[in-house]
C-alpha cells in the first residue's frame, strides 16, 4: 500500500515538472530563419607562397588589400586559420574548436571563445595532449592503414566563430583538399591520384540577429 | 634321446591344456564392464565375459600374449602378460569410455603429467600424427587449422588466441619459452613440425603457472623421443613456390640411453603479391633447424637430458626508396639465429617425489644490411642481440591417487643489445609458484595455484588460478576456471630508440623517453611538446582476469561435442601515442598504459566418427572484442564519422562499431578424416573459414566502423593424401589452398600451393 502512495506521489512530482518546463519554453526568441551554406574550395596558399585568402561569410573571398579592415571573418594559410580578432585583425573576431555534430551545436558559450594571439590562434590546428584542446585537423604521417601524409578535418568538430562584426557562427570544415574528395578511397591513398591540398570546402551557418542560439 | 624328445613334447602339450587366464574388466568409474568381448591377438581363442565383467580363457599355451578387449561405448585396449606353468594370472583391467582420449597426455596444463580427460582445463593436443598427415612444414600451418587460432602477418607469422594477439601466448619448445619476438610477434614459421611428437594448446591465462606472455594462453611443442633400438627417417618435399623441404631424424634408445638428432632444411622461392612495388611480400629464404637430444637414466631415481636447438635463417629482398626525390633500389638482406641449451635433471627418490632442476639458456640474433644496389655502399644496417638464461626448480609431491601439491621458482637474467637500443640492457626477474591438485571425489577434479614475479624493471605481480571440473553424468563434464594473467611490458616498450630512416618518425621507449627527449630537443629536432616527458610514468605490467567455462558432452560413442565461453579482461594495455612533434613534421611516439581491452566469445568442438575410420570434426569461434573506452565514447555519441558523399560528420553507431583490428567475429573449421587400412592410405581435407576482419582506421575516428574498413572474409581448403607404398616408403601428395584463394590483407595466402614428397623410415610401420 505504501509503495503505491509512494509511486503517486512521484508521478504527481514528474507530471508538475513536466508542466513547468513546458511553461518555460513558451519563452522563445523571435525566429529567425538560420540558412546552411557551403564554401566550395577556398583556397589556402596554394602556391606556398605564405599568403592568406581573406573569407568573409556574408560575401565570399574578399581582396586581400581589406585585411586591415573588418571585411573579412576568416583567413586561410595551409592548415592555419585566423580570426579577425586580437593579434590577427582590427575586428571583434574570436573562435574556438568544440566536439560535436554541427546540427546539434546550438549554443555559444561566449566567454569560452578564444582571441587569436601572435603564432597562436583561437582556431586550434591539430589537437593539443598538452592543454587538452581541441582542434580541426589530424596529420596522418606514416599511418599504418589509411592514406598516409595527409591532412584529414577530424569529424565532429565544429568550429565556433565571432565574426568580425561580432556575430556568432558554427562552420564544419569538410575537407582540405580541392574537389571535397573521399578521403578513405584508394585514389586519395595513393599521392598521384591525391587531389591538390589547401583548398577548403566547409559549411557554416551564421546567426545574423545577434544572438548566441542556433 | 629321441623318447626324450617325444616325452618333453608330450608334457608340453598336457600342460597347454591346463593354462587358462582370468580377469575382471570394469569401466571407467570402476563398475563392472559387462559382456565386454576379450580376445587373445593371434589366436582363435575369444570370450564375452559376464554381467559382472569377468572372463576366463583356457586352454593356452606358456608365453607372451596380448589381449584385445573392446566394448560398445568404450575405447578397445591391449593389455600384455605372461602364462607360465603353474600360474593362472588374474587380470584387472579398466576399460576407458570409447571418445577419452586415452593417449592425450598434457605436461602443461599443471606442469605435472596428467591425462587431458583428468585436468579441468581447456586442454588441446594436436598429435605428431595428424601433423605428418597433414602435411606441414611448419607450426603457423599446424595451428592455423585449429580452432579458435588465428594467423595473423605482422613482422611475422603471429597467433591469435580467444582474441588475443601473439605478445600474449606463450611458445614452449619442451616446456621452455622461444625467445625472439620482432613487434610482439613470435614468428611460428622458425618452428618446423617433423620432429614434433605433440603440440599442447592450454586456451585461458596460465600466469600462475608460466608468469608473463601466457595471458591468452600457451602452446607447447613436444619433440619425440626415440620409440626403441635404432630409428631412422628421411623425409623429403616439394612445393609450388620452389618450395623445398628435406628432414631427417635419427634417434637410438635403450634402457638407459635415448639419444636423438632432427636435422631440417627449408628452402623457398618466396612470392610477390604486390606487383606495383618490387619488394618481395615473402622474399627467398634458406632456414635449418638442428635438434640434438640426449638423455641418460643413471637409476631409476636419476634422469639426465640435456636438449638442444640451433636454428639459422637467411633471406634476400630487394627494396626501392626515395632519396631526394629519385628512386634508388637496394638489397635488404637479413640473417637470424637462435639457439638454446636446456639440461634438466630429473631426481625420483620414491614414487611420491619428483624434483626437476633445470637449466635454460637461449640466444636469439637477427642482422640486417641495406646496401645500394648500383655500388654496394651501405645504406643502413641494424642488428637485434637478446640472450636468455633461466634456472628453475620443481618438486611435484605425490601425496596420494587424490592429491598433487607442486612448487617450484627461478631466477631469469635477459640482455639485448641492439642497434635501435641505447645500452647493452639486462633484466633480472625471480619467480615462485605453487599448485596444488586434488579430486575430493571420482567426479571432481580442482586445481588452485599462484605464481609471484618480481622484475627489475616493472612492480611485481601475482597470477592465481582456479580451476575446478565436475562430472555430472558419465557424458556431460563441467569446467570453470578463473585465472589472473600479466605481460610484462618487453624491450621496445621500455628500451627501445629508434628513428624511421626513411620516414623520419621516431619511437622510444617509457624508460628512456626523457632523457632522449631532453636529447633530441638539444638538437633542435622538436618542434613542439604534446606531453610533457617527465610526467611519463613508468610503464606497468597489462595484466588481466579471465574466467572460461565449458561443457563437454558424448552423448554417444560417436560424437563429443565440447561449447566452451570465455571471457578476458584486460588492463593497463600498453600503446604508442605521439608525444612530440619534430621540425621535419613528424612525431616522436612512446608507450603508455592506456587501454582497457574484453575480448569474449564462445566456442564449439565437435567430432563425430561416422564410420570406424571416417570422421568428421567441425571447430567454431564467435568472437566479441571491444576497447571499453571506445565503447563509452560511442555510448556517449562521441565517435564520428563522415558521409563519404557529403564529408558531413555522422556519429558512430554500437552496431557500427567493429572491434579490435583484426579480430574476425566469426571462425571456424572443418575437417574429414579418411583411413583406408586395406589398400594403406589415409585422405585429409579440411576446410579453415575466417569471417570478415577489421583492418584499421581509414576515416580517422581511431574505430572500425564503415565497410572500406573491414577485410572480407574468406574459406580455404587444404588437401593431403598419404599412400603407404610399404611399410618404410610412404608417399604424400596434396594442395593447401586448393580453392586458390587470396585475400589482399592476408599476405601469407599466396595462393593455390600444391606438395608432393617422399617419406622413408626404419623400422617401418604397419597401420
Amino acid at each position: 500500500m505504501k509503495t503505491q502512495t509512494n509511486l503517486l506521489n512521484l508521478l504527481l512530482v514528474l507530471a508538475l515538472f513536466g508542466f513547468v518546463s513546458c511553461d518555460d519554453s513558451d519563452t522563445t526568441e523571435e525566429i529567425v530563419p538560420l540558412v546552411e551554406e557551403t564554401a566550395f574550395d577556398v583556397p589556402a596558399d596554394p602556391d606556398m607562397s605564405g599568403g592568406f585568402t581573406y573569407f568573409s561569410f556574408e560575401n565570399g573571398i574578399v581582396d586581400s588589400t581589406q585585411a586591415n579592415s573588418d571585411a573579412w571573418d576568416l583567413a586561410f594559410s595551409g592548415t592555419t586559420i585566423l580570426t579577425n580578432g586580437g593579434a590577427s585583425g582590427p575586428g571583434q573576431g574570436a573562435g574556438l574548436v568544440v566536439a560535436g555534430i554541427f546540427e546539434n551545436v546550438s549554443e555559444v558559450q561566449e566567454n569560452e571563445l578564444k582571441i587569436d594571439a601572435e603564432g597562436s590562434p583561437a582556431i586550434q590546428g591539430s589537437d593539443s595532449q598538452v592543454e587538452n584542446v581541441p582542434g580541426w585537423y589530424t596529420y596522418t604521417g606514416e599511418a599504418p592503414s589509411g592514406p598516409q601524409r595527409a591532412i584529414i578535418a577530424v569529424p565532429g568538430r565544429v568550429i565556433i566563430v565571432k565574426t568580425a562584426k561580432g556575430n556568432f557562427a558554427k562552420m564544419e570544415i569538410l575537407s582540405y583538399y580541392e574537389g571535397n574528395p573521399d578521403t578513405t578511397t584508394d585514389e586519395f591513398a595513393n599521392f598521384a591520384t591525391r587531389p591538390a591540398s589547401r583548398h577548403y570546402t566547409f559549411r557554416y551557418v551564421v546567426q545574423k540577429n545577434g544572438g548566441n542560439v542556433f | 634321446m629321441l623318447y626324450a624328445l617325444f616325452l618333453s613334447q608330450f608334457s608340453n602339450e598336457l600342460s597347454a591344456q591346463a593354462l587358462k587366464i582370468e580377469g575382471t574388466i570394469t569401466d571407467e568409474r570402476g563398475q563392472p564392464a559387462s559382456y565386454a568381448n576379450v580376445l587373445v591377438i593371434g589366436t582363435d581363442k575369444g570370450v564375452t565375459a559376464d554381467e559382472k565383467g569377468n572372463f576366463l580363457i583356457k586352454g593356452l599355451e606358456a608365453g607372451e600374449y596380448r589381449l584385445r578387449i573392446s566394448r560398445i561405448g568404450a575405447s578397445a585396449i591391449e593389455e600384455r602378460f605372461e602364462l607360465m606353468e603353474g600360474a593362472t594370472p588374474q587380470l584387472q583391467i579398466s576399460l576407458p569410455n570409447a571418445n577419452k582420449k586415452l593417449d592425450e597426455v598434457t605436461v602443461t596444463a599443471t606442469r605435472t603429467p596428467r591425462n587431458v580427460e583428468d585436468v579441468p582445463l581447456r586442454v588441446d593436443v594436436i598429435q605428431g600424427e595428424q601433423v605428418e598427415q597433414m602435411g606441414a612444414l611448419r607450426l603457423n600451418e599446424v595451428l592455423a587449422e585449429q580452432m579458435g587460432l588465428q594467423i595473423t602477418s605482422d613482422h611475422g607469422t603471429g597467433l591469435q588466441m580467444q582474441g588475443l594477439d601473439s605478445d600474449y601466448i606463450l611458445i614452449l619448445i619442451d616446456g621452455e619459452p622461444v625467445i625472439g619476438r620482432t613487434a610482439g610477434t613470435l614468428d611460428l614459421s622458425r618452428i618446423a613440425v617433423d620432429n614434433i611428437a605433440r603440440i599442447e594448446i592450454i586456451r585461458g591465462p596460465s600466469s600462475s603457472l608460466y608468469g608473463s606472455e601466457a595471458m591468452a594462453g600457451v602452446i607447447n611443442i613436444i619433440t619425440k623421443e626415440g620409440t626403441s633400438g635404432f630409428d631412422a627417417s628421411l623425409r623429403g618435399r616439394y612445393r609450388s613456390f620452389n618450395t623445398s623441404d628435406l628432414s631427417t631424424t635419427l634417434s637410438y634408445r635403450n634402457d638407459k640411453l635415448s639419444a636423438s638428432l632432427f636435422v631440417d632444411r627449408l628452402f623457398s622461392g618466396g612470392y610477390d603479391l604486390t606487383e606495383e612495388s618490387v619488394s618481395m611480400t615473402s622474399p627467398p629464404f634458406e632456414a635449418y633447424t638442428f635438434n640434438p637430444k640426449v638423455a641418460y637414466r643413471f637409476s631409476d631415481k636419476v634422469r639426465l637430458s640435456v636438449n638442444g636447438r640451433f636454428y639459422t635463417e637467411s633471406q634476400e629482398n630487394e627494396a626501392d626508396i626515395i632519396l631526394d626525390g629519385e628512386t634508388v633500389r637496394i638489397d635488404d638482406n637479413g640473417q637470424r639465429q637462435d639457439w638454446n641449451l636446456m639440461p634438466t635433471l630429473e631426481l625420483l627418490p620414491n614414487d611420491k617425489h619428483r624434483i626437476q632442476l633445470r637449466s635454460y639458456t637461449t640466444g636469439y640474433e637477427t642482422e640486417t644490411a641495406l646496401t645500394y644496389q648500383n655500388d654496394g655502399a651501405l645504406y643502413d644496417e641494424n642488428f637485434f642481440n637478446q640472450l636468455f638464461n633461466r634456472s628453475e626448480v620443481q618438486y611435484d609431491w605425490y601425496l596420494n591417487d587424490r592429491n598433487i601439491i607442486t612448487l617450484g621458482g627461478g631466477h631469469t637474467i635477459e640482455t639485448v643489445d641492439a642497434t635501435r637500443y641505447a645500452d647493452v640492457n639486462n633484466f633480472r626477474a625471480t619467480y615462485g609458484f605453487a599448485q596444488y591438485q586434488f579430486n575430493p571425489n571420482k567426479r571432481l577434479d580442482m586445481v588452485v595455484g599462484g605464481r609471484f614475479d618480481t622484475h627489475s624493471e616493472y612492480a611485481s605481480r601475482f597470477s592465481p588460478k582456479l580451476a575446478v571440473g565436475y562430472e555430472l553424468k558419465d557424458w556431460i563434464k563441467l569446467q570453470a576456471s578463473l585465472g589472473g594473467g600479466y605481460k610484462a611490458p618487453d624491450f621496445r616498450q621500455l628500451l627501445l630508440n629508434f628513428t624511421n630512416p626513411t620516414a623520419g618518425y621516431a619511437v622510444v621507449g617509457s624508460s628512456i623517453a626523457q632523457e632522449q627527449m631532453a636529447e633530441f630537443t638539444e638538437r633542435g629536432l622538436i618542434a613542439n611538446v604534446l606531453i610533457d616527458p617527465s610526467t611519463i610514468e613508468t610503464i606497468k605490467a597489462e595484466s588481466s582476469i579471465a574466467y572460461n567455462f565449458g561443457v563437454e558432452l558424448t552423448p554417444t560413442d560417436k560424437l563429443t561435442v565440447n561449447v566452451n565461453a570465455f571471457r578476458n579482461e584486460i588492463d593497463n594495455l600498453i600503446n604508442a601515442a605521439p608525444i612530440a612533434r619534430k621540425t621535419n613534421g613528424q612525431n616522436v611516439f612512446s608507450y603508455f598504459n592506456e587501454d582497457e581491452v574484453i575480448t569474449q566469445g564462445v566456442d564449439l568442438q565437435l567430432r563425430y566418427s561416422i564410420l570406424d575410420n571416417l570422421t568428421f570434426l567441425l571447430g567454431y569461434q564467435y568472437l566479441d572484442s571491444r576497447n571499453v573506452g571506445d565503447v563509452e565514447k560511442i555510448k556517449n555519441g562521441e565517435i564520428f564519422r563522415r558521409d563519404p558523399s557529403t564529408n558531413r560528420t555522422l556519429a558512430v553507431s554500437l552496431s557500427e562499431y567493429g572491434g579490435l583490428v583484426n579480430r574476425s567475429r566469426h571462425s571456424g573449421n572443418a575437417k574429414l578424416l579418411y583411413t583406408n587400412i586395406r589398400h594403406r592410405f589415409d585422405v585429409s581435407l579440411r576446410g579453415i573459414y575466417r569471417g570478415r576482419w577489421g583492418v584499421g582506421d581509414l576515416n580517422g575516428n581511431g574505430v572500425v566502423d564503415t565497410e572500406q574498413e573491414f577485410a572480407q572474409g574468406y574459406v580455404q581448403l587444404n588437401l593431403a593424401i598419404n599412400k603407404d607404398i610399404s611399410d618404410w616408403l610412404t608417399l604424400e601428395l596434396g594442395a593447401n589452398n586448393l580453392l586458390d584463394t587470396t585475400n589482399e590483407f592476408e599476405p601469407s595466402m599466396p595462393g593455390r600451393i600444391l606438395f608432393g614428397g617422399l617419406n622413408m623410415r626404419l623400422p617401418g610401420r604397419n597401420r
